[in-house]
């Protein structure tokens, strides 16, 4: 996925429902795609894929949330995740890779 | 008239923050704590290098002159010592495989960095202390074209 579909009328009305999530992006580390200030509408119970951009919870600090692409699934099922711009990103490389529970949904539109 | 109302429908909804920063709570580097160092070694050893030593045998001239050539020497040593603590931050830390690849020069610039520091300590030489000065010009390039910024070069002194 290399590009990101504007919401359209259906994922608004299940965001107002609660079946999707709102994201605000704060920094640069998935440049080109997603600039800074981007909403994203993200489906917490869509299967994920390598390649897929995913919203993760950082492994070891508490209440952070990051938006990343899945880079690969490793042989224990944890998920491998990196930055479209990794000169800005801090990803996998650091903490290494995630196990499912870290990842809170897919990003599945962006509203314009 | 729609756009506002699905705006207004959009903004009801709660929203997060999706962290794409580099280090969660986004790590802070700037190459100029480097450059405040580096120009206080510049100045020291010029101040060195210009301090006269009393004529005759006058025991508080040379008091005076011992503690100030002392001042000088304790603050270069020291300055030299904490511009070559930032360089190797800013080189361990924030910079990362991806920058290497695009300024092939960057280990070399950063280990000639810091030796230059040491030197700087060993010697009193003008030429090393200059040379330093031009490395940490150099990592100030580097580090603001990685940010893409363009932020021009300045000294204090």
């Amino acid at each position: 996925m290399s590009e990101l579909p504007d919401a359209g009328l259906f994922e608004i009305a299940l965001l107002l429902f609660d079946y999707r999530m709102r994201y605000r992006v704060e920094g640069g580390s998935m440049l080109p795609l997603l600039r800074e200030g981007d909403q994203l509408v993200v489906d917490k119970n869509a299967p994920v894929e390598v390649g897929d951009v995913i919203i993760a919870r950082h492994p070891f600090i508490k209440g952070l949330e990051m938006v990343k692409r899945v880079a690969r699934i490793d042989e224990r099922g944890n998920y491998f995740l990196l930055g479209d711009n990794p000169a800005e990103s801090t990803d996998s490389r650091t903490f290494g890779a995630v196990p499912i529970e870290c990842i809170k949904g897919k990003v599945v539109s962006r509203l314009r | 008239m729609f756009d506002k109302l699905k705006e207004k429908l959009v903004n009801a909804t709660p929203v997060k923050r999706a962290e794409a920063h580099c280090d969660g709570p986004c790590g802070v580097y700037d190459p100029s704590s480097t450059r405040v160092a580096a120009e206080a070694v510049l100045s020291m050893t010029k101040k060195i290098l210009d301090l006269k030593k009393p004529d005759g045998d006058d025991d508080k001239a040379f008091a005076a002159y011992a503690n100030t050539l002392s001042r000088f020497i304790s603050i270069k040593e020291e300055q030299a010592q904490i511009a070559k603590d930032e360089a190797l931050i800013l080189w361990t830390d924030y910079f990362k495989p991806d920058h290497l690849e695009k300024y092939p020069d960057l280990h070399g610039l950063f280990w000639k960095t810091a030796k230059l520091c040491s030197a700087c300590k060993q010697e009193v030489s003008l030429d090393h202390a200059q040379e330093l000065m031009n490395n940490v010009k150099r990592i100030h390039e580097i580090f603001w074209e990685t940010k893409g910024r363009d932020i021009e070069w300045y000294t204090a002194s």
